[in-house]
């Protein structure tokens, strides 16, 4: 709304334009990869695949000169989004570990006690400091969730170290 | 039987008191959750899918309604007590809401859009009832070239409608497209981009990019640049709705409603054009046009109205032709694929009842609406004041169960994380993530129309013009691709020849 937030973030803009070029020439490539049966009298599945790689080609490289020439769109607004602040990689990182981690325990784990860290681990690094809110609210609300669902819903999650406890 | 027994039946059905109890939980939660800062209608509706996959069809879709109005609803409110707007919509009642509610009417505002929202959603579900089942009936003569067409259309106007450039709609729309050919082809049966890994060979399932790019990524993006200090908050005081908010509120309900309805209809993005409309209108019609951008209450009553009733417009063709036009019409297109049903013509014969029920309880969910709101507005208050730490990871912990419950597949959390990131980076450089969600949806039954269509033509391309409906559709769509072209040389043409006319130059570039 408002001409403030417009950023100059810089030409980086020009990676993920240039990645749409590369992915459409992954699909063209890979197009040819794939089979048709016999008999296939219409266009068959490669058409598609090639469509969508040609114009992906086509808009990241209309992309790409858009933004070489100075284009700009405004990145998105949000209600909690400090539009002056510049990108905390830091905490987008340790956000990733999180995630990460969340993905290779949450089988080992079970759901409850991954969830948990996953909670603590996003709580934390989004700002929470008060030890005793976060012990608190990280155990209480996946336990609550994972009540709701597998007791009141119905839901089935896999609760791997716990199964027998709960 | 006529469309008045069917509905009559649909609402005997709905009145049951478990489906009132299911209507009454999604327009609570509905509201709720589109309450707390940072989640959209789409995103709402998205998070809560799971929350109905317990549910029998009927049930989980009468839930979905007051879900969806719900969210719609708990929108406004945010963007009224906050100084941000939370999605497009509602820019326009942020605008004016949240200057009433610094000027100590936030109550009005809050009112005005209430009983709008309500008026609205009534008049356009009654619309939504007379007009769907007519173009239902329609849409059954419709072929596959004529799908095919509508489906461009809606391509061509989501990435151009949503967000403010074009070439980034395009961009979300062709990063939807590639994720939806993901899996085994329906009619051939070969492998695309699979990768090798078996989980993929079903497809990436929609619940997950959805929950993806809008929540996760939105929790990304809030991550990467969290307002330090909280945003300010108005507080709800000051008078209720004076008999003279009233007289100035009652004509903008109405005529945003007949703005809203149509444009809902339309494949043109929901309700992101007619709330701007709605609010020049008004700004024009007012006797106050001094106190738009200072507060009035008819820039939040008519914006407000449109908005609700594009919501029940937009349901118009996704229920008979299966074609979202908004990227919350293409998350609840997702939800129906759950349950093995296909929006279209068909589903009005078919799976009659279960649409019956559902546009009963989109009335019922509206009266829910305005019983609870005006009361629990102290409420929804609290909701904003939760610590965004504890928000954003109640928002990433709810995405992962969508996601986690799908097939309890480690897999699945990896995509969804992975789209989160594609989706932290779509809003860093302001491509929208609409387009991308309905491509995703919309890309694999285009496909699979036209190939359809040209199957039946053996092969001859010329079928996808040959009726007058396609012809006419793609006709539309060379306009709206032409347009800009031909405006971008005229505008160049005339700054050669004549340099004086700059403000007309201006004019054509901002077309």
């Amino acid at each position: 709304m408002s001409q403030t937030t417009t950023h100059h973030q810089g030409r980086s803009e020009v990676v993920p334009a240039a990645g749409l070029v590369v992915l459409g020439i992954y699909l063209l490539l890979s197009a040819r990869g794939i089979s048709v049966p016999a008999g296939e009298h219409s266009i068959g599945p490669r058409f598609f695949p090639y469509v969508v790689g040609g114009v992906l080609v086509v808009v990241g490289l209309w992309l790409v000169v858009a933004v070489l020439r100075g284009d700009r769109a405004e990145a998105e607004a949000g209600e909690d989004v400090d539009d002056q602040a510049s990108t905390d990689w830091r905490t987008l990182g340790v956000i990733a570990a999180v995630l990460v981690g969340y993905v290779v325990l949450v089988q080992p784990l079970g759901y409850l006690l991954a969830t948990i860290g996953l909670f603590a681990g996003m709580a934390w690094s989004l700002g929470a400091r008060s030890w005793r809110s976060l012990v608190l609210v990280s155990l209480l609300a996946p336990f609550a969730t994972y009540l709701l669902f597998t007791r009141a819903l119905g839901i089935y999650l896999p609760n791997g170290l716990l199964a027998s406890v709960i | 039987m006529g469309s008045l027994d069917l509905l009559m039946q649909g609402f005997a059905d709905a009145l049951t008191p478990t489906y009132l109890l299911y209507a009454f939980i999604g327009v609570l939660v509905g509201t709720a959750v589109g309450v707390l800062p940072g989640i959209g209608p789409a995103m709402t509706v998205a998070l809560l899918l799971p929350v109905t996959y317990s549910l029998d069809a009927t049930g989980a879709f009468i839930m979905f309604a007051g879900i969806y109005y719900g969210g719609m609803y708990g929108g406004s409110t945010t963007s009224i007590l906050l100084n941000t707007p939370g999605e497009s919509t509602s820019i326009i009642t942020a605008l004016e809401g949240n200057k009433m509610a610094k000027a100590g009417r936030g109550a009005a505002a809050l009112a005005t859009a209430a009983i709008g929202s309500f008026v609205a959603g009534t008049i356009a579900t009654v619309a939504l009832t007379l007009v769907a089942p007519q173009v239902a009936d329609l849409a059954v003569k419709l072929g596959p070239e004529d799908y095919f067409a509508l489906m461009v259309l809606a391509f061509l106007t989501v990435s151009t409608v949503l967000g403010s450039s074009v070439v980034r709609g395009l961009a979300s729309l062709c990063l939807g497209l590639t994720l939806g050919l993901v899996g085994l082809d329906v009619l051939s049966g070969q492998a695309r981009l699979t990768f090798g890994v078996p989980q993929l060979s079903d497809g990436i399932d929609v619940v997950v990019v959805a929950v993806g790019l809008f929540a996760v990524g939105e929790a990304l993006w809030v991550a990467s640049r969290l307002r330090r200090t909280p945003p300010s908050l108005v507080t709800v005081d000051g008078h209720w709705m004076s008999r003279d908010d009233f007289r100035r509120s009652w004509k903008p309900w109405l005529r945003g409603t007949a703005l809203g309805f149509p444009f809902g209809t339309l494949p043109a993005g929901g309700g992101e054009v007619p709330t701007f409309l709605s609010y020049a209108a008004e700004k024009r019609l007012s006797k106050h046009p001094e106190e738009f951008g200072k507060g009035a209450i008819e820039g939040v009553a008519g914006p407000e109205a449109a908005n609700n009733a594009s919501a029940a417009g937009v349901l118009v063709p996704l229920l008979t032709l299966g074609l979202p036009t908004s990227a919350t019409a293409a998350v609840l297109l997702a939800a129906f694929q759950q349950y093995g049903l296909q929006p279209g013509p068909a589903l009005f014969d078919e799976d009659s009842e279960l649409v019956w029920a559902l546009l009963a309880s989109l009335y019922l969910g509206n009266v829910m609406l305005l019983a609870l709101n005006l009361p629990l507005v102290g409420l929804w208050v609290k909701l904003l004041r939760i610590p965004r730490p504890f928000l954003y990871a109640g928002i990433v912990m709810f995405a992962a169960l969508g996601s986690y419950t799908l097939s309890q597949s480690a897999v699945d959390l990896t995509l969804l994380f992975l789209i989160g990131a594609l989706g932290f980076m779509m809003r860093r450089y302001g491509w929208p993530v609409g387009p991308a969600v309905i491509g995703l949806i919309l890309g694999p039954i285009a496909e699979q129309q036209l190939r359809r269509a040209l199957a039946i033509s053996q092969g001859d391309v010329s079928t996808l013009w040959s009726t007058p409906f396609a012809a006419i559709v793609l006709g539309i769509c060379a306009v709206i691709v032409l347009t800009p072209l031909v405006l971008r040389v005229v505008a160049t043409r005339r700054r050669g020849h004549d340099t004086t006319t700059d403000d007309r130059d201006d004019v054509l570039e901002k077309r």
